[in-house]
């Protein structure tokens, strides 16, 4: 008996000790690199520049941390007692650590942070003062932002982060396929053309090269780029209820599902799948928001004049072809020791156009600053870009957009889109049913309503 | 020391006890401290987490997130994904430790400790570095499997949407790794055992299956049951594999425990919800636990 109790004892205490180590992580954990210590503090909370002084850590990812990067000399001569470290953490990364940090009360968190704007919410309510409040700092700027930008960053009247980039989409396209399989990109009004467009690529290509790619088990981004096309981004309606059974949704779900059927979709696992087959030419289109171009610059120099863009094809003629994907605002976690330093630098590179600018020539980051525009890059062809005028359609297309909803609900939205996605397009589920499904598993999770 | 000595003079005889009896205590307290701070605390804390809704949080202490878990079809799919793991997971992976162990153990195979080391690197290997490598191996559109299938003449494998073969591909990297870690567990058994049983029944005619069924296998009991019981909680928390191979998907259809509280803690950021979950699963472990070591128990008996 007593061995009995003593294995008994021994399994509960293996395996709660086990479990601790990933069942409360949430509670306790503190990121690795721990970013908190700011240096010097900023006692004087006047805003005199030479009197700002410290250090501040700031989290970002791929080209939005290169673009950062590239802010911090014009800061450091407005700011030189300034010490700014950029770091590129990794998407997914960011948002575990911001995650642990503020469960944890600030522990381990920078003094800036990326969040896009689709997240805010999300961040918002389960830590409603776990951002700074700038209200009081950035409420002057109020008029100078892209309002719907501005409307995900105010929080109950509070303003808690500061709106960075929006995400205009484009369908980027490689001029020497379409040349190659004599399509003229002109001709291409609706997502039917495009697919028509597709096979001719396929076929005269020998099958190599696909229509585009898609993450099928993980990433809903193109459904949510027809369904921002269509007005009904992104899952849930302005009143709160489930919104993905709707025609405009079952319409888009449907068109993914053709373009799989005839084999123009490219599979690929995560971002680096996306740009392998962005490098290696195995894609004749990616349609994706205006922030791409940074990273096809980038990654594929030598595809240079080779890649173009177009507005994203509408549903039918003449229909909307204005979408929005992605953007990003940068936030400033309460915790910050050095919060007007913080200020001083998202100010810099958010709410002035050399700031907003420079991230734009050099990473494509589409400034949510509006005064920025006036700049003349905005209609100077770019040379990597086929020597378009490419942002031009970008300045035209974001006041087309049509307004999308954003709640604290949006990740469940995604992996429940993600879900559907791959029954309709690989276990043959027709996208009606999918789509059921998929509210429904959203209403047992979420315990809203489903609109009719 | 000589000014030790002399200063227990002036203390009572009871300090002096109270000090060799606190002795042991003071030497664990360090350790003791750190359990307390990252063991016993979160392990407390989240537990009282899970009895308060984020759903509802004006309900105080309340049974809501465990009645959500009851109803919650998500983790209903991650306990048979995960418990449909174990099922086929353990048996193979320990069989195949226990056949290469005795196929290194014996004096036949040469390069003995070459091949253990090859067997047993995989364990110590950088998860995320294995999953990268199978993800690139089973590629849909440019990995090598595919490659090699097609050019056999087959249909290229769906292996990271087609549901089965998601599962496989889990089973796969799993086994690749845990095998041989469960290899020198019964290697160092196996070494234990004295040589003198097996020359005994040699010579009283017994041939290798009878020896390896008779006097192996009874033997190896105790190091089969911990290695059984190590892989089933092992198992039930999985969580590198399917989060960085197959990522959950194809709908769900890898979705485990574990990463279904990932999923809950950090990505849709609900705490308390994913400590019930957490929760949920060492109440599923301690059950599969004791039924292993009471079916343990009954052959002993009999």
């Amino acid at each position: 008996m007593v061995r009995k109790m003593g294995a008994m004892l021994l399994v509960v205490l293996l395996s709660t000790m086990l479990l601790s180590a990933c069942g409360t992580d949430e509670a306790t954990s503190t990121p690795a690199s721990g970013a908190t210590d700011s240096g010097a503090t900023n006692t004087n909370s006047s805003s005199n520049a030479s009197e700002l002084s410290g250090e501040i850590t700031v989290w970002g990812w791929n080209v939005a941390a290169e673009g950062l990067k590239a802010t911090v000399e014009d800061f450091n001569k407005k700011y030189p007692n300034v010490k700014v470290n950029v770091e590129d953490v990794g998407r997914l990364d960011v948002y575990d650590k911001l995650t642990a940090g503020l469960q944890g009360g600030g522990a381990g968190l920078p003094d800036v942070v990326q969040v896009e704007s689709d997240r805010m919410d999300v961040y918002t309510s389960a830590f409603p003062d776990g951002f700074a409040d700038l209200t009081d700092k950035a409420g002057k700027y109020k008029d100078q932002f892209d309002p719907s930008k501005w409307a995900q960053s105010e929080i109950n009247g509070k303003i808690r982060s500061i709106p960075w980039d929006s995400g205009p989409t484009g369908l980027w396209y490689r001029t020497d396929y379409f040349e190659q399989a004599g399509v003229d990109p002109k001709s291409i009004e609706t997502w039917d053309d495009l697919i028509a467009a597709g096979e001719k690529i396929n076929a005269a290509t020998g099958g190599k090269v696909k229509l585009l790619p898609v993450d099928i088990v993980a990433d809903d981004a193109g459904f949510r780029m027809m369904t921002s096309e269509l007005g009904v981004c992104c899952y849930f309606t302005p009143e709160g209820k489930i919104n993905v059974t709707n025609k405009e949704s079952v319409m888009a779900m449907t068109k993914l599902k053709e373009m799989y059927d005839k084999g123009l979709i490219a599979n690929i696992s995560g971002w680096d799948g996306v740009v392998g087959a962005t490098k290696n030419g195995d894609v004749a289109t990616v349609p994706f928001g205006v922030w791409y171009s940074g990273t096809i610059m980038d990654q594929a120099p030598d595809l240079s004049g080779k890649w173009d863009v177009m507005l994203l094809p509408a549903f039918e003629k003449g229909g909307n072809r204005a979408a929005n994907l992605g953007g990003s605002t940068l936030a400033i976690p309460a915790s910050s020791k050095n919060i007007d330093a913080a200020w001083a630098f998202v100010e810099h590179a958010l709410a002035s156009k050399e700031g907003q600018n420079i991230m734009m020539e050099k990473f494509g980051l589409w400034p949510s600053f509006i005064p920025a525009y006036e700049a003349d890059l905005y209609s100077q062809p770019v040379a990597y870009f086929n020597n378009q005028p490419i942002w031009k359609m970008f300045a035209d297309e974001v006041s087309k957009i049509p307004s999308a909803t954003y709640t604290k609900d949006y990740a469940k939205g995604q992996a429940a889109i993600a879900e559907a996605q791959t029954k309709v397009l690989t276990q043959g589920m027709a996208p009606e049913q999918a789509l059921k499904e998929a509210a429904d598993s959203l209403a047992n999770q979420t315990g809203r309503e489903i609109a009719q | 020391m000589r000014s030790d000595v002399v200063e227990p003079r002036r203390s009572s005889g009871r300090w002096l006890q109270w000090r060799r009896k606190s002795t042991p205590y003071l030497f664990l307290l360090p350790a003791l401290l750190i359990f307390a701070i990252f063991m016993l605390y979160p392990i407390i804390s989240s537990l009282w987490l899970s009895f308060h809704s984020q759903l509802n949080p004006e309900t105080g202490l309340s049974l809501d997130n465990y009645r959500r878990l009851w109803n919650d079809r998500l983790f209903r799919k991650a306990l048979i994904n995960t418990v449909f793991l174990l099922l086929y997971q353990v048996p193979l992976q320990l069989s195949l430790a226990m056949i290469l162990a005795v196929l290194l153990n014996s004096a036949l195979v040469k390069f003995r400790g070459a091949l253990r080391l090859v067997y047993f690197l995989p364990a110590i290997t950088a998860l995320f570095a294995v999953a990268l490598i199978f993800r690139l191996l089973l590629d849909e559109e440019r990995g090598l499997i595919n490659y090699v299938i097609e050019n056999l003449g087959f249909a290229p494998v769906h292996w990271m949407t087609d549901a089965w073969a998601a599962k496989f591909s889990l089973v796969m990297a799993i086994t690749w790794r845990w095998t041989g870690y469960n290899m020198v567990i019964y290697l160092a058994g196996l070494q234990s055992i004295p040589y003198d049983l097996y020359e005994a029944a040699e010579l009283d005619g017994a041939d290798a299956f009878d020896r390896f069924t008779r006097i192996t296998l009874p033997l190896m009991k105790p190091t089969i049951l911990l290695t059984t019981v190590l892989s089933t909680i092992g198992t039930l928390q999985i969580f590198d594999e399917p989060f960085l191979l197959t990522r959950n998907g194809p709908a769900n259809e890898t979705l485990s425990m574990a990463t279904l509280l990932y999923r809950t803690a950090f990505q849709t950021i609900e705490p308390n919800y994913a400590s019930a979950i957490a929760y949920a699963m060492v109440l599923i472990i301690v059950v599969f636990s004791l039924i292993q070591f009471r079916v343990a128990q009954r052959g002993e008996d009999s």
